[in-house]
This record gives C-alpha cells, structure tokens and sequence, in this order.
C-alpha cells in the first residue's frame, strides 16, 4: 500500500526539484536596458501561456524581529495601486479566465498569471504596476496582517508537523537567515507594521532584481515587444548587497524534543549539506540527489524496505533533497514510528545510523544505482507536463543566480556518478556534526 | 529547503468544478473582455490579438469484450502516458464490513505470483514508472505513468495488471496491511480536520456506510480474514466494474490493446451479482461541536445537494462559486477575509457520492469568533436565496468558467482527470461540457435552483475547537474604497 500522504510530503517539505531531459523545447532570453531579464520558453501544447514575476527577495534575507515582511508584502501587492484598487488585480484576471496567485519563499517571492496568450498584455501590465506603484496602506494592512495570522495559525501552529519543520529549520542554520520562517514568527508578525513593508517594498522591487519567465503557445517575436511596453519604463534601483546565506559544515548535533496532538512519536533527522550554488561541483549535487532516493526518496529506498515494510518500525518514513538554494541546504528524514511497536525514538534513530552506516561502508549495488538514475531522468520528462512547473524550475534557478540552462545539461552529470562517489557522499554528509534531530512525542507520554 | 512555500490565497476550487478543454465551441463563445467600469488599464483597451486556435484532443470510447469502460485521449508531445483504472470497489460495498474494501485495496500491490512488495516496487522504480493508488467510500482507483517507449511501457503495464487482477492476497501481506490501516484509523482520529469530517459524516448519515472511516473500524479490521478479502476482490474488482481512462503518447492501436491486456487480467463477472441500494435517512442531529485545544477553530455547513447528473447542478456550481468560491471575489471571501480578516481561505463544494451529495462549507477561524462567523455565515446564505447572484456576480463568474477551459486541458495529468469525471458520470464527451451549459445561465435560474435545493435554516454544522469567550466581529472595512480609489475612478469615468 502507497497511500499518498500529503502531510509527509509537507513534512519533508523538499519537492525534488529536478532538471529536464535535453528537450525540443524553444528557450529564449533576453534582458531589458532597466535589467529585468526575461526567459520564454515555448510549449505549444495547449492554447495557454503561464507568466511568472520573480523577485529575488525572501526571509533568508529579512533582519531579526522582521520576519516575514517578504511574504506579508506578497499578499498587499495586491491591496491597491496607481492602477487598481484593493482586490482589483485578481478581479481584472479572473475575468480573463486565469490562474493566479502568489508565494514565496526563504529565497524569492513569486507572482503568476496562467492564461490564454493573447491576454498576456493584461498580466504584463498589472504586475509591472503592482511591482512599482503598490499603496501599502496602513488602513489596509490592519486587516490583511490578521489574514496572515490566520494562515500562520492554519498552516504552523495548528498543524503539528508544520510547526515542527519550523522548529527544526531554527536550530538548523545556527549561522544564517535560513533559519527564518517564510511565514513569519506570531511575535514578528504583531509589530509588522506598513511603514516596515514599504521600506522594504522601495530596497528590493526593482527590474534589475526580477526575472520574468513565459512557458506556453507564444513566441519571442510577441513576447519581447510587449514586455519592452509594460516593463521597459521602469527605472533601475541600486541595489543592496546580498548575501548568500552560508552555513557552518559542521555546526555539532543539535536536538529539540515536542510534545504535538500525535497520535505516534515522529522523527526528523535533518544534515547540514551544500546546494547547487555552494557545492564544490555539480557532481557532487547530483551524487547527493541520487543518495536521497536511495536512502528514503522512492518507494524501494532502502528505509522504506528494511525498516517500513519489513521490520514495520515506522509507520511512514520519506527523505528529500532541495539543491535549488541561494546558500546551504539540508537533506531531510521524516518518519513516523509505528504506534503498536514497542521502541523510543532514540531505538528508532539508531536503526536508522545503522542503514546510514551500510551506505557509507558497502558500495552500493550498481542495479540499485541505476534504478535511483532511472528514476530521476524519468521524472524529468513527466515534469515538462506542466508548463507552469517548467516556469518554477526555470524561474528559481534564476532567482538564486544560476541559469535556467542548467536544468537542461544534467543528464550529463548524472550519468558521471558512480558508485563510489555516493558512498563517499555519505561519508562526507551524513554525520552527526551535520545533524539536526527533532522528537515529536503525543502530548502526555514521555520519551 | 524552507519550501513551505506561504500563498497568497488557496488555489480556486474550479479545477475540480469544471474540469475542461478547449474546444472550437468554447473559444467561439469567448467575450471580448470589456474593461470594468473606470479601469485604468491600456491593456484592456487595446484590442486582443486573435485568440490562439483551440487544443485539438478527441475522446475515443470503446467497451472491451469483458465489460470494460475505456476513454482516451491521445497526446504524442511528450513521450509519456497515464492511465488511470478505477473500480466500484469502495467501503461503502459492504455495509457489514467497513473495513473490507480498504484492506482488499492495500493487498493488490503487496505480492504477486513471482514478486514480494519490495521487488513490485523495485520493478516500478528501475522502469521510472509512478503509480498511485487512492480509496473512498465508491469508489478506488490505481493510476500508473511511464515513459512511452516500449521497453518502459510493456513491463511496466504488465505488472500494473497483474497487481489488479491477479493479487496473491496472502495471510502475512494480509497481517501487515491490518496494522498500516490500524495507524491510518489511529492517525486519523488525532487529525482536526478528519474529525470534523467524521464530525459531519455521522449527522448526515447515521447509521449509512458512508458515517464511517473510508478505512473502516478496528474491530471490523481485526476480524477480517483472507477468505473475505479473496471474495471482495472476485465480486468487486470484475472487468464489468471497472473503468479505464488514458491519456498520452500512444496509438489507438497501443491503447486498445493496453486496455485489453488490464481488462484480461481482471476477475471475470460474477454471475449473481447483487449490490444492494443503500439510500440516506435523512440527518436527525443538526450540530455538534467536538471540544479540542487549538489555536483556530474549524467551522463546516453542510447541506444536501444535488448529484453530478442532476438538471440543477451545474446551476448550483456557479451558484457555490459565486457564494463561496476560493477566489478573492467570492462573497464569503471578500466578507471574511477582505472586510474583516477572519479567515485564511474559504470553501465550497459538493460532494459527489452515490447515494449522497452534500455541499459543504468549510472556514477556519479564531475561538472568539467562531459565533459570530458562523451566524455571519447562515445570515450571508440567507441573503444569497433571497436575492440570488447579481448579474454582475453570475458574469463574472462566467468569464472565470469559460476563459479557465484551456487551462484545464494544457498538461496529461488535467486531461486525465476531466476524463476520468466524463467516466465517472456518464457525461457528454466533451471535456468542456459544464463550463458551456454555464454560460446559458441567467440570474433567475440559479436562484430559482438554489432554492429549489438550499434551505438558510437547514444547515449541518460542526465545530471543533476551544470552549472560548465570544466577541463581536470586527468591524467590515471596504479595502477598495481605502484612499478614495472608488471616487478616483468615478472621476475617470466622468
């Protein structure tokens, strides 16, 4: 049984995010004098076109005591401007037919429009205004900040697991902004104040900080000179230095216990890794990917066989690997212990090492390997489904400052991994001074 | 990493409502948008380019000679396909044992003739193949994607069928899917949101299967035996109850033949076949509040609605999306969230069971406003029947409808799932069915259907929640009239 759980996946948190197969697929770029850099990639599948505005601004890179400014300046991008009133934007879209939204994240803030191509003008336009001329009323910050309460109260403090990855991501990164929740600590988000966004609002909204991804039925011929009408106006800023938010190698194993409304005691182990922009080499990111799968990140892995399905000592476990960061990054282990066996999590943990230390002494089996490259490359093609998937990948390589390319040329790399470089990886990543542990016990029993 | 990724807003439930494609029809009948009154947009001035030509996908149906329903799309883009198998096997289908669909549903991919669980999963993974699998009270399905070519598609299908026809169904596979369902059941009842599911569930529907845990009870689970199991799946999984739909890169030839080889595997129809019509009493109990610390309180209405097939239900969709659709112009959106801030996101559906279908409104808020939300709710739907959508409203929402169609039908996966709900119901083929018999609606109509089937005093509700002191809602702040923007606008106009 493979029922999909959704609150794992939220859990482990860490979609792989992975690269494309060498594809038909037209790619254009280009930047505008202002510096807003401009990706179109055709698909002509389907009569429809996803536009996405990226911001190169997240909660990695807010001041302590204003976490959460990014994502709260998300939501009143949309709470007027010289061109709309309050609410008026997703009105003006919906009317068209399209799919929009926002999110953001520790490392971007993103804003997309899915619609029919020819109304492309309409979402170009709106977000070119929106990115300038946002109001940023204190009258109307008073009640969208409660609406951000009521997500954080929704989707962290009510929901055990979500709390739980905020807390683990806090001791984490002992020695950089990653630490910070995207949402927003409650304590941050009750002084927030409009003044605070709209500082913020002026330092990092600027063409020469945003990328604008097209996936869909257009051309370059019809996308350049609409995006040079609505965008090409707009004046440069000089930005403020950046900071790649680099963590400590081995920052020492650190451990939080919880008491959560579980009905079982769950586990997550996190190790402090390099990412695509901080590694030494792009083989050791792909050598990285394919030990996540191998560990806990498909369905043979080797946890869910030995310790889920056979020993059943865990009722769930699931890992997973995010490479696209502007800094470090982490590789995550969830797990969920079986309620009716009986072991602490600490026994729990242990079988866990022993499968880690398997890893690092015995190669692995070159068939197992190759099911783990199998598997990555084949989910490369089913992600070119989505256009606005091609979008995100596209649009976050380019807001930690790499290039969409790269998620074309890594098959290359991947079939260069070999055996001894996971086992390697292993050994170089996965130690206790890379690890982070987070007990999460029912309320009222004791570990 | 931090990929909690925090939304503006949860995305509109209309996917699920219409799921659709284009069609030459669809794109005939789009407006031009005209610009709302005072809109300062050039863009919405100038006149669009042509509208792009409409996705051509046709829906080929056959039935195979064992009683098989088969609809396919074909797509050659990507060199990928998607099926989807689905059967009348859910854990309504035996009142007597709740938890006997659920444990025959978790033993098909444990082993077969010649393969443990762990080498079906090796088997799936070394050929990049996913599959899924998924239950409720009607029915389960079990969906398989793989790369298209030949040396993927061939292994990968003949294992997918072999799991869903001829499943070893054996004791020990039998003693471990029991104790993964024991953690669901477990899990489930420490879950807020399950339990005001079960919550309502057991108002609407009594003593019906349907009040039950889609993986049943645990003491069902613990006298289940492999007997029950091996004679639920010969009267349940039969070709003749069994739908396939598919979707990709693959001739008609390959299809045919794919769903053949499915259909061939599966158990052949029993011959004294009796499912017996298991109809709704109607709710006794109106409310129920279950006492839980949290920091939000969870709040679902819920009512009869109409089924799928229904006259009334298309009229009544656009009616629920006008009301409460997730978008940010939905009544109960812009009175909670935009005016007041009570709320993250809202929702409205209805459900499409086979012998019930419920709309179901679901909010979240703080305890301390949990009365006044909920009166604000019932007085806000109380309203709505009276007056009914304003034109505006039922124009808007169907800009939203018919311009959304080519969205639904742009990737494999989409396709499949309109397809699958054309399956399901018996429904025209055409993925953009519901979004054109929307368009002909007026005013009058929905609000002649909404209360035909809505009654503002008939509502189910469940809370859970802290036991809190009440306060009075926040006073409504029209967000769109901050800062003179109305009055700037009427200054345009002029």
């Amino acid at each position: 049984m493979n029922i999909y759980c959704s609150a794992l996946l939220l859990l482990s948190g860490l979609m792989p995010m992975m690269a494309f197969t060498a594809s038909a697929s037209t790619t254009h770029e280009f930047s505008l004098d202002n510096g807003l850099k401009v990706v179109v990639r055709e698909d002509h599948r389907a009569p429809v076109a996803t536009s996405q505005l990226w911001i190169k601004v997240g909660s990695s890179q807010e001041p302590p005591g204003q976490s959460g400014l990014s994502h709260a300046l998300e939501h009143m991008l949309y709470q007027g401007s010289s061109k709309t009133c309050a609410g008026e934007a997703s009105a003006i879209l919906e009317r068209l037919g399209a799919a929009e939204n926002a999110f953001t994240s520790n490392d971007y803030t993103a804003y997309y429009q899915t619609l029919a191509p020819d109304h492309l003008g309409v979402a170009f336009e709106l977000m070119a205004d929106l990115m300038t001329t946002a109001h940023l009323r204190t009258e109307s910050f008073a009640t969208e900040i409660e609406v951000i309460k009521q997500e954080r109260r929704e989707r962290t403090d009510d929901a055990p697991q979500g709390l739980a990855m905020e807390r683990l991501q806090a001791i984490a990164f002992p020695s950089s902004a990653h630490a910070t929740p995207t949402i927003g600590w409650m304590h941050d988000l009750q002084r927030m104040s409009a003044t605070q966004l709209r500082e913020w609002y002026q330092r990092w909204y600027a063409p020469n900080n945003a990328t604008l991804v097209i996936v869909g039925d257009v051309s370059l011929g019809q996308i350049k000179p609409l995006v040079e009408r609505y965008f090409g106006d707009i004046p440069r800023k000089t930005l403020p230095e950046v900071y790649a938010p680099l963590e400590l190698a081995e920052p020492g194993e650190r451990k939080i216990t919880l008491s959560q409304a579980i009905h079982a005691p769950q586990l997550l182990m996190s190790f402090n890794l390099p990412s695509l922009t901080t590694a030494p080499d792009r083989r050791t990111v792909q050598a990285l990917r394919l030990l996540d799968i191998l560990l806990a990140g498909s369905n043979s892995a080797r946890l869910k066989k030995h310790l889920q399905f056979n020993e059943v000592l865990f009722s769930q476990i699931s890992s997973g690997y995010d490479p696209f960061n502007r800094g470090d990054s982490l590789l995550l282990l969830s797990a969920q212990l079986n309620s009716h066996q009986q072991i602490t999590l600490d026994q729990a943990q242990a079988r866990i090492w022993q499968v880690i230390e398997q890893l690092k002494t015995t190669p692995i089996d070159p068939q197992e390997l190759e099911r783990a490259r199998t598997l990555l490359i084949a989910s490369q093609v089913y992600q070119q489904d989505s256009i606005t998937e091609q979008a995100t990948r596209m649009g976050t390589l380019e807001s930690i400052g790499l290039s969409w390319r790269l998620m074309e040329e890594d098959i290359e790399t991947l079939n260069q991994v070999s055996a001894k470089d996971i086992q390697q990886a292993a050994v170089t990543y996965l130690t206790r001074q890379r690890m982070s542990v987070a007990h999460l016990l029912p309320e009222n029993s004791h570990e | 990493m931090n990929k909690f990724v925090a939304s503006r807003h949860v995305q509109p439930l209309l996917s699920l409502v219409f799921c659709c494609c284009l069609s030459a029809q669809a794109q005939a009948q789009t407006p031009t948008p005209s610009p709302p009154a005072g809109s300062k947009l050039q863009s919405l001035t100038q006149s669009p380019a042509a509208p792009s030509a409409p996705r051509a996908l046709q829906i080929q149906a056959w039935k195979t000679v064992t009683g098989t329903k088969v609809l396919f799309i074909q797509t050659s883009e990507l060199p990928m396909f998607d099926v989807l198998v689905s059967f009348a096997a859910g854990s309504a289908r035996d009142p007597q044992h709740p938890a006997l669909a659920a444990a025959t549903f978790s033993l098909l991919n444990e082993r077969i003739q010649g393969k443990s669980l762990a080498q079906i999963k090796e088997t799936f993974d070394g050929l990049g193949a996913r599959w899924g699998m998924g239950i409720n009270h009607d029915r389960t399905w079990f969906s398989l994607r793989s790369l298209s070519a030949p040396q993927k598609r061939e292994p990968a299908l003949q294992l997918f069928a072999q799991m869903l026809g001829q499943p070893l169904l054996a004791d020990d596979a039998l003693l471990r899917v029991k104790s993964e369902l024991l953690q669901i059941i477990e899990s489930q009842q420490q879950d807020p949101l399950t339990q005001v599911v079960r919550g309502m569930s057991g108002l609407l529907f009594n003593d019906h299967p349907y009040a039950q845990s889609v993986y049943g009870t645990t003491q069902d689970l613990a006298t289940l035996t492999r007997e029950q199991v091996q004679a639920f799946h010969k009267a349940n999984y039969h070709a003749g109850n069994t739908q396939i739909t598919l979707v990709g890169d693959l001739t008609l030839d390959q299809a045919q033949a794919l769903s053949v080889q499915i259909s061939n595997s599966l158990p052949v129809k029993p011959t004294a076949l009796a499912v017996a019509d298991i109809p709704v009493t109607p709710p006794t109990r109106t409310s129920r509040h279950i006492e839980q610390a949290q920091n939000q309180t969870h709040l679902m209405l819920a009512q009869p609605g109409v089924s799928r097939k229904h006259p009334d239900y298309v009229a009544l969709r656009v009616a629920n999306l006008i009301f409460a659709g997730g978008s940010s112009g939905s009544r109960l959106m812009q009175e909670l969230r935009e005016k007041r801030g009570l709320t993250y996101s809202v929702s409205m559906d209805t459900a499409d069971k086979q012998w019930a279908n419920p709309t179901v409104i679901y909010v979240q808020t703080q305890p301390q406003f949990s009365e006044g939300t909920l009166t604000l709710i019932k007085s806000l739907f109380r309203d709505y029947l009276h007056t009914g959508p304003t034109s505006r409203e039922l124009d808007d929402a169907k800009r939203l409808i018919l311009g959304s169609t080519a969205l639904a039908s742009a990737s494999n996966a989409q396709i499949l799932s309109g397809l699958s709900e054309i399956s399901r119901h018996d429904l025209p083929f055409d993925l953009d069915f519901s979004a054109h018999q929307a368009q002909s609606l007026t005013v009058e109509q929905i609000k002649a259907a909404l209360n035909r089937h809505y009654n503002a005093d008939h509502w189910s509700v469940v809370t859970l929640g802290p036991t809190t002191t009440q306060q009075a809602l926040p006073e409504p702040v029209d967000r769109a009239g901050l800062g003179m923007c109305r009055a700037e606008e009427q200054i345009v106009a002029s």
